[in-house]
């Protein structure tokens, strides 16, 4: 059984249709990298999976059970969000910030139990933060941080998680340190889907990639594929050269 | 002292214990009810709007609360009957939640609540002004100024009793909000993916804080920088953690505005120096320094 699947998904903001008819699925232990042109749709149709839109046609399901019967608290459980940039705005230590995954299995005035203790350092050590556990995340480099943000969303302990841009604005060295943890998470059976503008380090890592291109899913399947040159010129308007470089149409590459 | 205390307690009471229980008690009270009120709904707001510099004032509650007692001032029904001031407040506090719902919507975002607070509030001081100019009397424009000022002297165990239902519910709303304020760190969509309903976490806070800061407006007149500075001087002791931020910042307000109070009622100058005038002397360059040490943060 899918941990997502979209089935014909429609979706509307401020009267205008972002997304058309678009279908995707995740499977356990797969990492399913969503590409596609800046102003695609790509977050939004991240943002309806997540719960936060809700679909003009088409069904979203997450585990076997439409979204639309699901309640927040159950959402919580079988669905992790991470927002673009990071975002973390009181500068906590980032075992608090950890601990924020927690909340959906939070109760009134109940204190922090053992498996919540056991799933934040579980989350931290596959995340590789635990040698900053005591810092505050205004002092950690942008690629710490990432990775701080994607413990936080482990610790939910939900099979499905969703990553909007999880390796923008890092470094080489840092993005493959966020692919890695994050393949290492398909490893261990959860399904990842995550938004990528870095096609090249998308096609190294994710098992599946769907393009989607003013908003619909023009092409879907193993990366090598469905990243053809041809596709790549339709998509983005740019020609793969013969290194593997991009070039706008019309220049030549050295 | 201990005379004051034994005296309470007598059939006859002498005249310092009189002091005691009429005059100093519900001043005292009352002083730590207000200042918990708007300690806590500055955290709460902070927390609500992920923005270091929110407080009461900034959704328009303190000046509509202001007007509604200016109104009853104007209309000559403070003196008719003596709770009339008090629930002035409280209406216009609670006309300003209506407002803002009306102007921001149910679900609108936190920018559209922080425009939606400042034309309510802009609105507010103008009819304030409005009063003031058609006032019938200047003892009546006088009456109106000094009571804008804020002060905690000449107040009784009535005002207490009328502030307090409307208090402890504005109280009990904010600090239920402690979850929420804390998933709101990571963002309104991390938040929301967490299990929390935004709308709900919007409406503790802010019908919690038109409720408890309506009321304490309403009987004290305009206090204003506790809820902005308390919650900052606190924030490094609770890990920065909004949840925790709520309890220390009511017990930090209430603290605050006791030794403030007793300040102004022991400080040498005549007349006694109004509340409002002396926590607004110490708090906008305080507010000063957090926004240019804001703008050192983030070029």
């Amino acid at each position: 059984m899918s941990l997502l699947a979209l089935t014909g998904v429609s979706v509307q903001l401020d009267r205008k249709t972002i997304v058309h008819e678009a279908s995707l699925g995740v499977d356990p232990g797969q990492l399913v990298g969503l590409v596609g042109p800046n102003g695609a749709g790509k977050t939004t149709l991240l943002r309806a999976a997540a719960g936060l839109l809700r679909p003009l046609t088409g069904t979203i399901q997450i585990g076997g059970r439409d979204t639309a019967v699901l309640d927040h608290a159950a959402m919580a459980r079988a669905v992790a969000y991470l927002p673009y940039g990071a975002p973390c705005h009181w500068p906590m230590t980032v075992r608090d910030v950890v601990a924020l995954g927690r909340l959906p299995y939070a109760r009134f005035l109940r204190r922090r139990e053992g498996n919540d203790t056991a799933a934040i350092d579980r989350a931290m050590e596959l995340s590789e933060v635990t040698g900053f556990a005591d810092r505050r995340v205004n002092t950690l480099s942008g690629g710490e941080r990432a990775r701080v943000l994607i413990a936080r969303a482990l610790a939910q302990g939900s099979p499905l998680l969703l990553a909007d841009e999880p390796t923008a604005a890092l470094d080489p060295f840092h993005q493959l340190r966020v692919m890695e943890v994050l393949g290492r998470l398909a490893a261990e059976g959860k399904g990842i889907l995550a938004v990528f503008h870095d096609l090249p380090l998308a096609a190294r890592f994710c098992h599946r990639i769907a393009v989607l291109v003013r908003g619909r899913i023009v092409a879907a399947g193993e990366p090598a594929d469905v990243l053809t040159a041809g596709l790549i010129r339709s998509a983005y308007g740019v020609e793969v050269s013969s290194s593997g470089t991009f070039t706008l149409p019309g220049t030549y590459a050295e | 002292m201990g005379a004051a205390l034994a005296g309470l307690f007598s059939a006859d009471p002498p005249v310092v214990s009189v002091i005691l229980a009429e005059i100093r008690l519900p001043r005292a009270i009352l002083g730590l009810m207000v200042g918990a009120s708007l300690g806590l709904s500055g955290a709460a707001l902070q927390g609500l709007l992920r923005n270091p510099l929110a407080e009461p004032g900034l959704i328009g509650v303190s000046a509509t609360a202001s007007l509604g007692a200016v109104l009853v001032f104007y209309f000559g029904m403070a003196s008719a009957f003596a709770l009339a001031l008090p629930l002035g407040g409280i209406v216009g506090a609670l006309l300003a939640v209506v407002l803002l719902y009306a102007l921001a919507g149910r679900d609108s975002s936190v920018l559209t609540l922080i425009l939606a607070g400042m034309a309510v509030s802009s609105f507010a001081a103008a009819l304030t002004s409005l009063a003031l100019n058609l006032a019938p009397s200047p003892y009546a424009a006088l009456e109106i100024i000094q009571w804008l000022l804020g002060s905690l002297a000449d107040r009784s165990m009535d005002h207490v009793w009328l502030i307090l239902p409307f208090t402890l519910v504005g109280w009990g709303l904010m600090l239920a909000s402690g979850r929420s304020l804390d998933a709101l760190t990571l963002g309104e969509d991390a938040a929301a993916t967490l299990g929390v309903s935004l709308i709900r976490a919007r409406a503790q806070v802010v019908v919690g804080t038109a409720l408890a800061v309506g009321a304490a407006v309403s009987v004290t007149g305009g206090v204003a920088f506790v809820g902005l500075v308390i919650p900052h001087l606190l924030r490094p002791f609770v890990g920065h953690r909004p949840s925790r931020l709520l309890a220390a910042s009511a017990l930090g307000g209430a603290t605050l505005l006791l030794a403030a109070d007793i300040a102004v009622r022991l400080a040498p100058p005549q007349p006694e120096l109004k509340l409002g005038v002396v926590t607004a002397l110490i708090g906008a360059p305080f507010f000063l320094v957090l926004l240019l040490r804001n703008r050192q943060a983030e070029p």
